[in-house]
């Protein structure tokens, strides 16, 4: 029995483990079934249009999973369970042995929900149009980098509080409540402003708050949007995601990918400051 | 002569304006049992703690003579993980002395804290009872040269209480054992030396004998006079 053991435990011996795979592949399984009434209705329903609704219905796995992760980093809420790890790991051990198992078995089930919706598409809607595989590699790498600032943002979080549902609650409220108050201030700023007609693809560019909060670094997982590139769209050169058109262009986020190389590591070591200094 | 296994001294934590230890000094032989006696608030677990490094002291030294992984604290309600099975627990507590603990330890120390018979149950199930004898079997597998035990028996019952304390007799120059508690026949029955705290300070420390002032009076009777003098107790 060793630490990584442990944590495969916690996951696998309750409700955490299972619940996240459910929700994964519940994803999947809706997308290709919404994709089906979607291709009843209209007729040539594209494959990478049911990896669009894949990736949006599994946020809702994300946010299982941050709540889990949270709680987990949030050991010292139970002190006495805390005494048995701290006396015999050092905090690095315990708290790289967290976070290299629960993203890795997040990347793992993401992606396998992913590939699995890809696959079943492939057989059931058109697939005349092929993914771009090295708009699809870009995404998941730019995923990956997305990937450092929520590890950092959690352990940020985690930090802060011993308790586990004070911790998950301001994860939450800052992962939701920043996109949720910066669309608030952009539709006020634009009605201030007269420009409401604006079409809200330009809302970025046009809204001063807009263009603020491209510099947050979550709006790098907009990057997801290179994972369904078809070869179509890199012949057009704009892509469609989520509703909306963009201009195909690979420096797409690039204020937040320089926000989220600069604040993960602060992050990272705010949190390892506070983790080592906390007594029990 | 074996140097002392651990000397504090002047140690001393604050909490706010509130002294917790005040310039308490201590010296463990190697191989002793030492009981640590006091009432609620006195100062022992806060001792422990900042011996075990869970929290920082506000002055003062602290000497070990052995590396700092062959020291284990057992808390007062010792808790795991509750998916664990007793012998998950143990044996996971085993893995940072791999090499010198095999894993044929982990059911043999199992049996002697009378926990055989519920080494596969999850331990989320355990009475306090139950989770203080696995306590003793966590900080025991690895063999450590000085073991912190945090009021031990506080959970158990009588037969309990006895298994325990006889546990810890058998340690006697083997290891050395900081005991802390406030049931003095405990000490008294399994002690060589003890030290007397309350409100941070350190009342008495010296053998379990010593510290009656008659040969007629009892530990109990001595460690009270001793505490209530002086408007020790409130």
């Amino acid at each position: 029995m060793n630490l990584w053991k442990m944590e495969l435990i916690h996951l696998y011996r309750s409700w955490r483990g299972w619940t996240l795979i459910g929700f994964y592949l519940l994803a999947s399984i809706l997308a290709v079934v919404i994709g089906i009434f979607i291709d009843r209705a209209y007729a040539n329903f594209s494959h990478t249009r049911a990896l669009d609704l894949y990736m949006t219905i599994s946020i809702v796995g994300l946010l299982v999973f941050v709540g889990i992760v949270v709680s987990s980093l949030a050991f010292d809420s139970n002190k006495d369970s805390s005494i048995f790890l701290r006396t015999r790991f050092t905090m690095k051990q315990i708290i790289l042995t967290k976070l290299v198992i629960y993203f890795s078995f997040s990347g793992i089930l993401f992606y396998s929900g992913f590939i699995l919706t890809l696959i079943i598409s492939m057989f059931l809607f058109d697939t005349s149009d092929p993914l771009n595989l090295n708009w699809v590699l870009w995404g998941i790498f730019l995923e990956l980098v997305s990937g450092f600032f929520y590890v950092s943002l959690m352990l940020f979080t985690s930090s802060i509080f011993r308790g586990s549902v004070a911790s998950v609650l301001l994860t939450l409220a800052v992962l939701i409540g920043i996109p949720i108050i910066g669309t608030t201030l952009i539709t006020v700023e634009l009605l201030m402003r007269g420009l409401m007609d604006t079409p809200p693809v330009e809302w970025e560019y046009v809204s001063y708050v807009g263009r603020t909060l491209l510099w947050w670094p979550a709006a790098l997982s907009d990057t997801q949007a290179f994972m369904t590139v078809t070869e179509s769209e890199v012949n057009s050169g704009m892509i469609s995601f989520f509703g909306q058109v963009f201009e195909l262009d690979a420096h797409f986020r690039y204020k937040p990918l320089i926000s989220t190389l600069i604040a993960s590591p602060i992050l990272a070591l705010l949190a390892w400051r506070r983790y080592s200094r906390r007594e029990i | 002569m074996m140097p002392p296994i651990l000397t504090l001294s002047g140690l001393t934590k604050t909490f706010g304006n509130v002294y917790a230890l005040d310039s308490l000094d201590l010296t463990l032989d190697s191989g002793s049992i030492h009981g640590f006696v006091g009432p609620n608030g006195a100062g022992k677990t806060t001792m422990l703690s900042i011996v075990s490094g869970l929290k920082r002291k506000t002055s003062g030294d602290i000497k070990f003579s052995i590396p700092q992984n062959q020291m284990m604290l057992m808390p007062d309600t010792p808790d795991f993980f509750p998916l664990l099975t007793a012998q998950e627990v143990v044996d996971l507590a085993r893995w940072p002395f791999r090499k010198e603990v095999n894993a044929d330890s982990v059911p043999k120390i199992l049996e002697e804290v009378g926990l055989q018979d519920s080494a596969d149950r999850q331990v989320g199930g355990f009475s306090r009872g139950m989770k203080q004898r696995l306590g003793l079997a966590t900080a025991l597998i690895g063999k450590p040269q000085l073991i912190l035990l945090d009021e031990p028996c506080s959970a158990l019952d009588p037969i309990g209480r006895r298994e325990v304390l006889n546990t810890i007799s058998q340690m006697r120059g083997k290891s050395t054992v900081l005991f802390s508690t406030h049931i003095l026949s405990d000490v008294e029955d399994v002690c060589d030396s003890v030290t007397v705290v309350n409100k941070g300070k350190a009342l008495y420390g010296g053998s379990v004998s010593g510290i009656r002032k008659s040969a007629g009076q009892s530990f109990e009777d001595a460690v009270l006079e001793l505490l209530l003098s002086k408007g020790n107790v409130e």
